[in-house]
């Protein structure tokens, strides 16, 4: 029996000392280990999360007032009242430039381009295209097209679909005094297909009637944002004249022609060009995925490289794949509406032409997008279905010359992106209410962030009373036992002493039980804690209801699914979650404890060698 | 026979941060093979100094102490104390968690006698102590106090040492054991050519040994030659 032997001969002697002490180093070991792990595990998320989670902000200018606009209907015979939002004067997105605000991208006011390449291909067939053109007519006799009346088509200088019927009906019908139509003149007019309508007198039958639309008239806007002044008045009917064309107005309405030809020809497409893709709803809530390829890099962003995402369909379509360059030629910018939402922009430039390319180059695919299901927001956020994306950098001329349209700040075309987390929204607010600046919302997205952060915040403060409390009761234990199997061994060390045993062999005598049944002890409670962690862990990520719809992850949320991607789904959203405790975290915790035994123990037997071993066996044992 | 241990001129100080307290003043003496010695004198006279001293836990502030020639300053004292010296006490203190033979099997167990060998010389010394068998597999706190002082001779013999130390070993035992205890002591001594030195103030003790040696103040002179 070898001095270690009989050392763990000794204390499996004192079986009930041995197991409690055993029990309770195990346990105090696990509860530091449990804490430890859980606090690493908390700590994981949050940075986790921080990387998964973007928080954004999109940017609205409020109108100053509401009022009421009145329309005629003709078919009514009176007036129907609309509610107008009446804005001030056009707040820049400059005002979100303010020393503080910490964005990591944007802000940005986007506008969409219209691109103009011919090769393209954006729709199978052209039904579905709202009937519009502008011809040359005449009534059938002198009328107030108050109402519908008869006109004879003349020549049509531009239709989406052909014109095979003639006469056809006019009225003007949101104009209470139309002008009067005089049978032997032949008129250009902007028609557009209205509605059919009950006309009362004689109990006609519905008639199918076409209604003015616009004529030439621009919203050229400059690169601050103001309008341009221009002659272009808009006006639906102008009488022809034999040199009508040579005039710079009918050289107007030619433009206009052109220009629809080009719109509804099926072969323009909206590019909008983005500083990050998580400012664009879409792509923030993941109705818009990836399918092919991938997302544009920091550098892509950064230098402005010529890449593009472009939509599944339009991809399909075009026979394109990743890789595959898309030529680009873009030609006015609209900074007021989304693509999804649409237009509202004069076709013409201030001086009454068709805007020219500023911008013209190949982009390479660098990845295809699906879009699912639409989400219960503005429609203005929904994309327009051939939106192609490009970095924001990338556009390297002056569109100062295109801007076709501008106008105040929406949800939809003004955003930022901020640090993730309740603090750094709370600064911005801070920040942004200090700036004063009236009739600017700013809506802040974070995909259910800050309500995370604050339960793993809670966990993480749990933990670490978990670990402080465990780190507390295990010292005690720790000097408690030391005391017993060490400190009130000061004999027992006399004796092996006397025996001639060396003050290095006295100490591992008496370390080696200790010794062996911590080491079990911070094993068991380790392998304890990080199983308690695990499982807490595991519990935690079920019940913290988070919604990672908007993560920046794979997680793709809100679309139609099979049942196998809805599986496929679930699982990469638990797999969000980090439920596997760092085992390295135990190992240091159940470490540090066993160090701390070792310590005491070495600190216990250091004092009972300074005592002198005779002096101490002298006199009857008490 | 010549002289296993000599004392010339030992002192010995105890030194706090405080005070210095003389222990041993100038103590010369000798000890032989063969015999039993007695030190006797009151509580706090040095006794169990000198002792300390012989046993090689310490050594002398002043004044030589030779084993055999060898000084106790140079000689490695753990395997003196391993060896050759082995002490006995009042209180026994053999190890409670061991049983008697394993008490017995300590000393040869630090000298790495194989197991079997060593529970075959702790079997005849517990033989020769007068312990029956049925005693060895028995913790110390199920025997006599008797006993329990001849486990400590066996384990002290069992060392296989020539000199035996022994403080007080018959103060916790009755008349009857305390006659036992100092006859095997003599038979160690005369039989067995221990050199055994025994610090008592029990008369009785005195009056078994050979040589008595008397301590007071810290100095020792010859009682009993």
């Amino acid at each position: 029996m070898g001095i270690s032997k009989s050392s763990l001969t000794r204390l499996l002697r004192t079986p009930v000392k041995t197991v409690c002490f055993f029990l309770l180093l195990s346990f105090t070991v696990a509860l530091v280990c449990a804490g430890g792990s859980l606090w690493k595990l908390c700590g994981d998320n949050l940075e986790r999360f921080e990387t998964i989670f973007t928080t954004i902000g999109t940017v609205e200018q409020t109108p100053e007032r509401m009022e009421q606009e009145a329309v005629w209907y003709a078919d009514k015979g009176n007036y129907r009242y609309f509610n107008c939002a009446v804005y001030g004067e056009t707040i820049s997105a400059d005002v979100l430039d303010f020393e503080g605000a910490g964005y990591l991208s944007g802000p940005e006011q986007r506008a969409y381009y219209e691109a103009l390449p011919q090769e393209y291909k954006l729709k199978e067939d052209r039904e579905g295209y709202w009937q519009h053109m502008v011809i040359e007519a005449s009534p059938l006799e002198d009328c107030v097209p108050a109402g519908p009346v008869k006109i004879e088509v003349k020549k049509v200088l531009y239709s989406v679909y052909p014109v095979n019927t003639s006469p056809i009906y006019l009225c003007d019908h949101n104009t209470e005094h139309p002008q009067k139509l005089y049978a032997d003149k032949t008129y250009l007019m902007a028609l557009g297909e209205g509605w059919t309508h009950e006309w009362e007198e004689k109990g006609a039958a519905a008639i199918f009637e076409y209604v003015p639309v616009e004529g030439p008239y621009s919203t050229q806007a400059d690169g601050e944002g103001r309008r341009l002044p221009t002659e272009l008045t808009g006006n639906w009917i102008v009488e022809l004249t034999p040199d009508f064309y040579e005039t710079k107005e009918g050289q107007n309405w030619l433009n206009l022609c052109e220009e629809y030809e080009r719109h509804d020809s099926s072969n323009l497409f909206p590019v909008t060009a983005t500083q990050d893709l998580n400012l664009i709803m879409a792509f923030y809530t993941k109705q818009a995925y990836l399918s092919e390829g991938e997302y544009f890099s920091e550098e892509d962003y950064r230098q402005g490289n010529k890449v593009c995402l472009v939509p599944a369909r339009f991809a399909q379509r075009n026979k394109l794949h990743v890789g595959d360059s898309l030529h680009l030629a873009l030609r006015y910018a609209n900074y007021a509406a989304s693509p999804g939402r649409g237009g509202a922009e004069g076709y013409l430039n201030a001086e009454g032409e068709c805007y020219q390319v500023f911008e013209e180059s190949d982009y390479t695919i660098k990845g295809i997008y699906e879009v699912g299901v639409g989400l219960d927001v503005d429609w203005g956020y929904t994309l327009n279905r051939n939106e192609v994306f490009i970095p924001t950098a990338s556009i390297k001329n002056s569109k100062e010359n295109n801007i076709a349209l501008f106008g105040p700040m929406e949800g939809y075309t003004t955003a930022f992106r901020i640090p993730n987390g309740s603090e750094s929204i709370e600064n911005y607010k801070r920040l942004w209410e200090a700036q004063g600046v009236d009739h600017v919302e700013i809506t802040f997205y974070d995909g259910g962030y800050t309500k995370l952060e604050g339960g793993l915040q809670n966990i993480k403060e749990m933990s670490m009373l978990l670990l402080m409390t465990g780190t507390i009761s295990a010292v005690c234990i720790v000097i408690f036992f030391c005391y017993l199997f060490i400190g009130k061994q000061k004999r027992r060390t006399a004796i092996e002493r006397c025996l001639g045993m060396t003050k290095g062999q006295c100490a591992r005598s008496l370390l080696t039980g200790i010794v062996a049944i911590a080491f079990l002890g911070c094993i068991a409670g380790a392998f304890a804690g990080q199983y308690f962690a695990g499982t807490a862990a595991a519990q935690m990520a079920f019940a913290e209801t988070f919604d990672t719809r908007f993560s920046n992850g794979e997680i793709q949320f809100n679309r139609e699914r099979s049942e196998e991607e809805q599986a496929e789904a679930d699982e990469t959203a638990a797999n969000a979650y980090l439920t596997e405790a760092d085992w390295r975290m135990s190992a240091v915790c159940g470490g540090v404890v066993f160090l701390f035994t070792l310590g005491t123990a070495f600190a216990g037997i250091y004092g009972n060698l300074r005592l002198e071993p005779l002096a101490l066996l002298a006199g009857t044992e008490k | 026979m010549g002289k296993m241990i000599e004392a010339v001129n030992v002192s010995y100080i105890y030194q706090t941060k405080y005070q210095k307290t003389k222990a041993l003043s100038e103590v010369s003496c000798s000890f032989e093979r063969g015999k039993v010695y007695a030190i006797t004198g009151k509580s706090g006279s040095g006794k169990s100094t000198f002792l300390s001293l012989l046993a090689g836990l310490d050594v002398p502030t002043e004044g030589t102490l030779t084993v055999e020639g060898e000084d106790t300053r140079k000689m490695n004292r753990d395997a003196y104390r391993l060896n050759r010296a082995s002490v006995i006490y009042q209180a026994f203190h053999l190890f409670p968690l061991l049983t008697v033979m394993e008490n017995v099997m300590f000393p040869m167990e630090l000298q790495h006698v194989p197991m079997k060998e060593a529970k075959t010389r702790a079997r005849e010394y517990l033989e020769k102590v007068g312990l029956r068998e049925t005693l060895y597999k028995k913790m110390p706190s199920m025997i006599s106090g008797g006993e329990q002082q001849r486990v400590a001779i066996a384990r002290a013999i069992a060392a296989g040492g020539e000199i035996l130390l022994a403080d007080e070993p018959t103060g916790n035992l009755d008349s009857q054991n305390e006659k036992v205890i100092v006859e095997l002591l003599c038979k160690l001594a005369h039989e067995d050519n221990y050199a055994v030195i025994v610090v008592t103030h029990n008369e009785a003790v005195a009056a078994a040994v050979d040589v008595v040696y008397g301590m007071s103040d810290g100095s020792l002179s010859v009682v009993r030659g």
